[in-house]
């Protein structure tokens, strides 16, 4: 897919802002708090309804505005042609964040979507229909951050093209409080222990779906990097992502070396009802443990993955050269993953991706994302990173606060 | 200075009170009433007839003041072998509604819930499985909502009632009647296809 128009209202720095596109790759020059990001984040903002970058929706209404006026809306709207049965369809989304401040004081951001001209329920009936894969620096934490940080990116990942994983994450997360509040109420109320098996049997029906999805997104995410190609870094090295389920392993136990290629995780069981089987088990036996902690020890709100190149972690022993070909590679593997389960090509948006890279490996990673995706924009304060040589056929623009000009 | 006498304002503030009711719509509401006296008096009467309203000693249904027993579990042509349990009395109402339930009722006044401090002794259960061997129950029908709170408590319900040989049953979960199945979301439709039935 591609864009063909995006509009900005009131969108971070942006008052109005308006640019229409063509297919290809698009370089977006600018200095330094220009907006940049500020565009791409808006772009991903149109799969995902939530951005990478703001911890709350409010964060993403124009600041200057929003301290004017009590009621403020924010647009973020863009036409697209989406492949849909063999060829390309016009599509139109627009996202609405409806701001208002309270005569109390109090902020409230409300979330409107309307695809085609149609305001629809929920933002989840609009999930999937705009594709996009985002780099950002920023990002690199997910290498070498905490578990928290992996584990939000696979469900941004997983969620949009995945309703009954988003779904059970949902019906988790609400199991989840419910069984931790009962933990904590022990000590003081007590009762009858036959109170926490309905929601441990919740928390394995739905846990098992989430860790079963992510073992086999993992796993097809390894094997995609495999056959382009992608995993390997250079000077021999191959990077692979591992799975580390919360089943109830130690959680300092070592990471286990060198493992061969797909070969699924030791004991990871066999099927989803195993899982499932293994997770209501697991978690009865673990019930003494939980009570003194006072929260639920294992589940998939503890699993982690890891990058291993050629065995060793990279969020320990890795340069940070290879932490950024590591993370270029998860976001080309979602990118071809994307398209063999939805049919339709991801928009590419990276921000500042060449830099810190050698120029052998500038050339791979845009060689690889231009076969890739029918539209990429790319930001960047260094156009000189971008030779033709390197990236043929390259719309290079100049970033202003209403829209693009040609350079 | 108030602005407005007291009486007004009491209103106002004891409307403000209400669910779903800010301030504008309880000033409004207030002089709707100023301005409709008889209307004011019957809500009144109505109001203060709130306080005659008991727990039938059953069921835990609603029933009036000097009635030990509910409507239903009074009617002497409703199934005393057969009981539905609801979380409250409007899914009561409901299914009288539907008109076709021949059995009595069990109101639990809520679900369990540990996050808003609500266990199983919160809630009318320990009665339901007395009710069981008193008044010789063949049948349980579990009627909480298909959330995850009713569920849960459905799942409790089923441990606690087995091992008193009873028959439990859970309402079928699917599509609704007059539904259009391609705007049925995935969950509804997995319920459907796993509790479909043979055609007679």
């Amino acid at each position: 897919m591609y864009f063909t128009h995006l509009y900005l209202e009131n969108f971070r720095r942006f008052v109005y802002w308006e640019h229409t596109f063509s297919p290809g790759v698009h370089l977006i020059v600018g200095p330094n708090a220009r907006g940049k990001t500020t565009l791409l984040e808006a772009g991903a903002y149109l799969s995902t309804f939530s951005s990478f970058l703001a911890r709350q929706p409010r964060e993403l209404v124009n600041q200057a505005l929003a301290m004017q006026n009590p009621f403020l809306v924010t647009r973020i709207r863009a036409t697209f042609m989406r492949e849909e049965d063999g060829r390309h369809r016009e599509r139109r989304i627009e996202v609405r964040l409806i701001f208002r401040r309270e005569t109390n004081g109090l902020v409230r951001t409300q979330k409107e979507v309307l695809v085609d001209g149609v305001k629809r329920k929920t933002l989840t009936e609009a999930l999937g229909l705009v594709q996009t894969v985002l780099f950002l620096p920023h990002m690199l934490h997910i290498v070498d951050g905490a578990p928290e940080l992996r584990r939000r990116y696979l469900n941004f990942s997983i969620a949009p093209g995945h309703p009954e994983y988003a779904r059970a994450l949902s019906e988790y997360t609400k199991a989840l409080q419910q069984r931790n509040a009962l933990l904590k109420q022990w000590w003081e109320r007590r009762g009858d222990p036959q109170v926490m098996l309905p929601w441990e049997k919740k928390l394995a029906e739905h846990g098992a779906t989430i860790m079963w999805t992510r073992h086999q997104v993992l796993q097809r995410w390894n094997f995609l990097a495999d056959e382009q190609g992608w995993n390997r870094l250079g000077d021999g090295e191959v990077l692979r992502l591992v799975y580390r389920p919360a089943l109830g392993h130690e959680a300092d136990e070592e990471v286990p070396m060198l493992l061969p290629f797909y070969q699924p995780e030791p004991d990871f069981p066999k099927s989803l009802p195993a899982l499932q089987d293994l997770l209501f088990q697991r978690l009865q036996e673990r019930r003494p443990l939980d009570l003194r902690r006072g929260h639920t020890t294992l589940g998939p709100h503890r699993d982690d993955f890891r990058f291993l190149v050629s065995g060793l972690d990279l969020a320990v022993y890795g340069s940070r050269g290879q932490m950024r070909s590591a993370l270029l590679m998860l976001k080309l593997v979602e990118a071809a993953w994307y398209y063999e389960t939805s049919g339709v090509r991801p928009v590419i948006l990276l921000d500042e991706v060449l830099a810190e890279l050698d120029r052998e490996r500038r050339e791979r990673v845009m060689a690889a994302f231009q076969g890739f995706g029918e539209q990429l924009w790319a930001t960047t304060t260094e156009p000189d990173l971008f030779p033709e040589a390197v990236v043929p056929r390259l719309h290079v623009w100049a970033l202003q606060d209403t829209g693009l000009v040609s350079v | 200075m108030p602005v407005l006498p007291e009486p007004i304002q009491r209103l106002m503030q004891a409307l403000e009170r209400l669910p779903g009711v800010g301030p504008k719509t309880s000033a409004r509401l207030a002089f709707f009433l100023l301005r409709h006296l008889p209307l004011a008096r019957d809500l009144a009467q109505a109001l203060e007839d709130l306080e005659r309203v008991t727990l039938c000693r059953r069921c835990f249904h609603l029933t009036e003041e000097g009635q030990a027993f509910c409507a239903i579990c009074r009617d002497p042509r409703r199934d005393p072998a057969t009981v539905c349990v609801v979380e409250d009395p409007l899914d009561v109402l409901a299914l009288e509604q539907a008109g076709v339930y021949q059995g009595r009722y069990h109101v639990l006044h809520g679900v369990i819930s540990p996050v808003e401090g609500v266990g199983p002794e919160d809630l009318r259960i320990r009665e339901l499985l007395e009710r069981i061997p008193a008044e010789g129950i063949q049948e349980v029908i579990l009627a909480t909502n298909p959330s995850l709170e009713g569920d849960a408590t459905a799942m409790y319900l089923y441990e606690r009632l087995k091992p008193l040989g009873v028959r439990v049953t859970r309402l079928a979960q699917g599509l609704p009647s007059g539904g259009d199945l391609e705007y049925a979301d995935p969950l509804t439709l997995v319920r459907a296809l796993m509790g479909r039935q043979e055609m007679a």
